[in-house]
């Protein structure tokens, strides 16, 4: 690790075909280390922010199931937990993929898995507890998966409060639990139907397919959501998300009606109310809309959004980002992150006023993950 | 009388030799396959847990031979290993 400082920015790539970290200490020339578990699938891999370098990877191999990596020297050397997680017997069920890692301010680590299932570890992933209160839900034999799997992609502690997670289930919806995960709640109220755009669910109904969802960095009662139906935004205590997409392209359209679709969305890490997303064309054309990078920003909590583009490609660039391919770092103003499947990552060092090239020729970009070592500054 | 474990040879190909630190075939003893495998497991923890899946099957992209018979359609606890046998473990050729 003699080369990654106390204070340097790191970028964490998931990859296809392993984990690539970046470092800087200016976020102007950036350093390239790994990549490690090579040939293996990392769709998720986490810069811990309790202390600033502990770095989990999920490995999700083809041939040889999934684990928990973790090391303490960005990537020098990798730690195995004695269990992966792994589903009882009696459920039936076998973890085909880790899709997220993420750690509570207590520091228990948690992940996401396909099938959709919430695991816990208290000792950094050494060893597993199932969420049975999610994982053995009545109704879930109901759960129906989506293109991408029955995954829960999406895991978001509450600041302050262990008792309190959101969760993210493709093709599912969003549940939230505030017991610590013995009783949870379908909040999908509000959203549109895809192939029926009129229907709107309400809350304790399932299918729908969020796509991402952040958590405002400063008021965490407030999500931002990116849906395949569209761009929405809800506050804690309502019955309902409110649809948020003024100034986005939407390019998505279905019986009449219009939407945004994509995979990402990010809060921005101390700025209440700012949010990033990366629309694509639509659900069955996940390129950047028009051939033309560009990132979209709120700062009003997603009643409009302006479009972000300088120093990204604008002429025939056709990327996908994916769901987790986009991510803010720590730093005031804010680093924003963006990692294509076509192996390039575009960084802004400016909140996304302007944006250049960190990465390219990586292999698909799974996710982005990115922080300060030793905490933010 | 109680069933005698059987002295076995596993062959594991170069990315799990890779991932756990192993340079050639690993000796282990098992009645079963499923045996060996518990016993391939407590030389090399999570080994196991890279050929069955959570339900103890064999993973799908996972090929398990006996010598030159073909078993990762059986059940681990079901195969019978003699002295002297050979487990191959192949993965798919498969994974773009």
């Amino acid at each position: 690790m003699a080369d990654v400082k106390k204070g340097d920015t790191v970028v964490i790539a998931g990859t296809r075909k392993g984990l690539f970290i970046f470092h800087s200490p200016d976020r102007r020339k950036w350093k390239a280390r790994g990549p490690f578990h090579e040939g293996h699938e990392i769709r998720h891999a986490m810069l811990d922010p309790s202390d600033g370098k502990t770095v989990y990877a999920g490995i999700t191999s083809y041939h040889w199931g999934t684990r928990v990596l973790r090391t303490a020297d960005f990537g020098t050397r990798w730690k195995k937990g004695k269990e992966s997680p792994r589903f009882s017997k009696k459920s039936g069920l076998s973890v085909a993929a880790i899709w997220q890692l993420r750690t509570d301010d207590e520091g228990t680590l948690f992940a996401g898995v396909e099938p959709a299932a919430l695991f816990r570890s208290g000792d950094k992933g050494e060893s597993w507890q199932s969420v049975e209160g999610l994982n053995a839900r009545p109704g879930r034999k109901d759960w129906q998966p989506g293109n991408g799997g029955l995954c829960a992609h999406t895991v978001l502690p509450y600041p302050g409060n262990p008792d309190k997670m959101v969760v993210g289930i493709s093709s599912v919806g969003i549940l939230g639990t505030k017991d610590g995960g013995e009783s949870w709640k379908v909040l999908n109220g509000g959203i549109h139907g895809v192939f029926e755009p009129d229907k709107v669910m309400k809350d304790g109904e399932i299918g729908t397919c969020p796509h991402k969802i952040a958590r405002d960095a400063t008021d965490p009662r407030i999500l931002y959501q990116q849906n395949h139906a569209g761009v929405y935004s809800r506050v804690e205590g309502a019955d309902r998300w409110v649809a948020a997409e003024t100034g986005l392209p939407r390019t998505k359209v279905e019986k009449g009606r219009r939407w945004t679709f994509g995979f990402p969305v990010v809060a921005h890490p101390t700025k209440k109310g700012w949010a990033y997303l990366v629309p694509l064309e639509s659900d069955w054309n996940r390129v950047a809309v028009g051939g033309a990078l560009a990132v979209f920003r709120t700062k009003d909590g997603g009643k409009k959004w302006q479009r972000l583009s300088k120093g990204l490609p604008q002429k025939d660039a056709y990327f996908t980002v994916l769901r987790d391919g986009a991510r803010a770092d720590t730093n005031d103003p804010a680093g924003i992150y963006v990692g294509t499947t076509t192996g390039q990552v575009y960084f802004s060092r400016d909140d996304g006023d302007s944006w250049g090239p960190l990465a390219d020729h990586l292999p698909p970009v799974h996710s982005i993950e990115a922080g300060v070592v030793g905490g933010p500054n | 009388m109680g069933v005698v474990a059987a002295k076995v040879t596993v062959l594991l190909p170069q990315a799990l030799r890779h991932d756990f630190g192993l340079k050639g075939p690993v000796a282990v003893s098992g009645a079963t396959l499923g045996e060996a495998l518990q016993d391939l497991d407590r030389r090399r923890a999570g080994l196991a847990a890279s050929l069955l899946d959570d339900q103890g099957k064999v993973r799908r992209n996972v090929i398990l031979f006996v010598n030159r018979e073909a078993v990762s359609h059986l059940n681990p606890d079901e195969v019978r290993l003699k002295a002297g046998d050979t487990v191959h473990v192949l993965p798919h050729v498969a994974g773009g």
